[in-house]
């Protein structure tokens, strides 16, 4: 089912603003994840397009057709909470069979589809298990699965994630992520943590105080933010408040030209990923003295000081960061950057992408230094 | 470690002193008159009258004061309204008022000379000095315990499991019975033991209210009142154990539902 959001506002009646005329569409089977900060009106958001809060002005379509003034019971909507919000009083199976109950499906029929659930996620043998006697991951699933159980037209997942330990949360978003391309489901998912939804979401969401900042693919999200916000909040950045001159960025060894007006104020973005090291020598432009290297498992995060007290963060490979000591001097190559105008509106996107791939064959640097 | 010791046996003693040593003496001097002569006062047809009075009073006062009690927490946790502290305060009203003042207060609104005891009493019905009375002064006292013991509980169940409700299809009606109610099912049980335990307890209000008629208005407190004030202590002792054992049966009884409820799924 499609869903089309057309200038939704929340005001609480304490006047916040949680959400500000928002408007998106989201396609048919698309796993959507809503991503942003701590207040960013995720969670609000999601509850409007369920129900569960009266959206102050705006429309919500589903495959079409006005929702907003339904019920949340009449909008064929399953909601995974954050807290699971199980029934206390209920036994697993009882729990997945609410819903088919309130349908007034027979008992042959419920059984039937609790059991395929049951093993669906998992969990046959604990229909007779009370929701205190599950584990954090047990009761997810179970959550999951009552769900799904009404086979609803849209499913909401509200950090359905988020108690959950960091082994079993990895294990836990695949499994959600096959089953829902499995049964064809449209779904959002609220989240904070951006590996999350660039791991499993079609697209992404990105929200900041309750206005949509960017929508995509997460390709497009990581590769191509709109703004300065996104690129520092879907991956890690190198930002820098500069002006320009002469057609150059005035940062200066990072001297970047770009065609904007002298004088205008930019924001250059630069990913540590983008920034590789290489052998020091009198030829490169750009110089640069290591500060300190932290191990992060996949790769070495080297924190460097260029000429002008200018710092900057680089991502490089283990071989590679293994040689690297505080106080070695290295050149550094920009594969790319991207600057924003004064307004955070996007303007130069500088992308050689070819000229990163040769580079990268570049030996460690730590050994010619 | 001497001073938990010392702690404990101050405890132990408090509750000697203050729980045991009542009922034990109530029982230590029933056993004295002879376990005949109380029988004979149990069966006696005024006894009986107030015993089965007191039991009426308290079934209609529990129905009542629960759905009222449901009603009313529910309203003050889930549908605040402007003016819902006010209504917070006055549901313990009961405890401030001492019953006696509270007993005299629905004479003066329901009583013979006023407007409203004037009209039904035109219309061949008696409220003050009559049953009516007596299930109204028993509301009144025992209003805030169904109120005061489901208003945190409803609060700490937050409204998730409704929300699940409402999500999974389910009306208001349904979310009600089958989630709501449920999950209050300890609450309100305690709530009716207590209220139990008041309504066959209750003395004051009901007295003035009642007028304490023998064989038309005398519960069972008014009688061990009536037959201690008139030195029949074998009268006293019979129906204050009854009273007693009853409460007791019913603590017990609700304890063991509860728990039976908790470990087993609705
Ligand atoms: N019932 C409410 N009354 C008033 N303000 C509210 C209410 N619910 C949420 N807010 C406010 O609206 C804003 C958005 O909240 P929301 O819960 O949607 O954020 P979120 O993006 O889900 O955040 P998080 O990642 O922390 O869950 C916050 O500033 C929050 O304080
Ligand atoms: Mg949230």
């Amino acid at each position: 089912m499609s869903i089309e959001v057309r200038k939704l506002s929340k005001i609480f009646a304490d006047g916040h603003r949680a959400v500000q005329d928002v408007s998106f569409e989201l396609l048919e089977g698309e796993m959507t994840a809503f991503l942003g900060p701590s207040g960013g009106g995720k969670t609000t958001m999601l509850r409007m397009i369920a129900g569960l809060e009266t959206p102050s002005s705006g429309e919500i379509y589903l495959s079409g057709r006005r929702v907003d003034y339904l019920p949340p019971q009449e909008r064929q909507i399953g909601f995974v909470f954050q807290n699971y919000a199980l029934f206390k009083h209920m036994n697993v199976f009882e729990n997945i069979a609410f819903g088919l109950r309130v349908q007034k499906r027979n008992s042959a029929y419920i059984r039937e589809r609790v059991s395929e659930l049951l093993r669906r996620v998992d969990l046959k043998g604990l229909e007779q298990r009370l929701p205190d006697q599950l584990s954090g991951g047990q009761r997810q699933r179970v959550a999951l699965a009552r769900a799904l159980a009404t086979e609803p037209r849209l499913l909401l997942l509200d950090e359905p994630f988020a108690a959950i330990d960091a082994q079993l949360r990895k294990e836990l978003r695949a499994w959600v992520r096959n089953l829902q391309k499995e049964m064809g489901i449209t779904s959002i998912f609220v989240t904070h943590d951006q590996q999350e939804a660039l791991e499993i979401a079609d697209r992404i969401v990105v929200f900041k105080q309750g206005q949509v900042e960017q929508l995509g693919t997460p390709q497009e999200v990581y590769n191509s933010p709109q703004t300065p916000f996104v690129a520092g909040f879907v991956g890690e950045i190198n930002r820098y408040q500069t002006g320009v001159k002469n057609g150059f960025t005035d940062l200066g060894v990072l001297k970047f030209p770009i065609k904007h007006q002298d004088g205008r104020n930019v924001i250059v973005v630069i990913r540590p990923e983008d920034v590789s090291l290489v052998p020091w020598s009198a030829q490169e432009d750009i110089q640069a003295m290591v500060l300190q290297t932290t191990f992060l498992g996949e790769f070495f995060k080297v924190d460097l000081e260029l000429a002008d007290l200018i710092r900057i963060t680089a991502h490089v490979p283990k071989s590679q960061g293994i040689g690297l000591h505080p106080k070695d001097r290295v050149a550094l190559r920009i594969k790319s950057f991207k600057t924003f105008d004064g307004l955070s509106q996007l303007e130069t996107v500088f992308d050689p992408t070819r000229r990163a791939v040769q580079e990268e064959s570049i030996f460690p640097v730590g050994e010619a230094v | 470690m001497n001073l938990r010791i010392g702690l404990s046996s101050f405890t132990y003693l408090w509750f000697l002193l203050m729980l045991f040593g009542p009922i034990g003496a109530l029982i230590w001097s029933a056993y004295g008159e002879g376990a005949s002569a109380l029988w004979r006062e149990l069966l006696r047809p005024e006894a009986i009258f107030a015993l089965k009075l007191t039991l009426l009073i308290t079934a209609i006062v529990v129905v009542l004061n629960t759905l009222f009690g449901i009603l009313t927490a529910l309203l003050i946790v889930r549908h605040p309204f402007p003016g819902v502290t006010i209504l917070n305060t006055i549901v313990d009203l009961p405890f401030a008022v001492s019953p006696v003042i509270a007993g005299f207060m629905l004479v003066l609104l329901y009583g013979p000379n006023s407007l409203i005891g004037a009209f039904t009493g035109q219309m061949g019905f008696k409220i003050i000095f009559a049953l009516p009375g007596m299930i109204l002064a028993t509301l009144f006292v025992t209003f805030p315990f169904m109120v005061r013991e489901l208003v945190p509980v409803l609060q700490e169940a937050g409204t998730w499991q409704e929300q699940a409700a409402h999500m999974l299809g389910a009306g208001n009606w349904t979310t009600f019975w089958h989630v709501t109610l449920p999950s209050i099912r300890g609450g309100i049980l305690y709530g009716i033991v207590l209220t139990v335990a008041r309504s066959l307890g209750e003395f004051g209000a009901v007295l003035v209210v009642s007028g304490n008629l023998i064989k038309q208005t005398q519960s069972a407190t008014l009688y061990v009142y009536q037959a201690a004030a008139d030195f029949n202590s074998a009268g006293a002792y019979s129906v204050s154990i009854l009273l007693c054992t009853i409460s007791v049966i019913i603590l017990v009884l609700m304890e063991t539902l509860k728990k039976y409820g908790e470990g087993k799924r609705a």
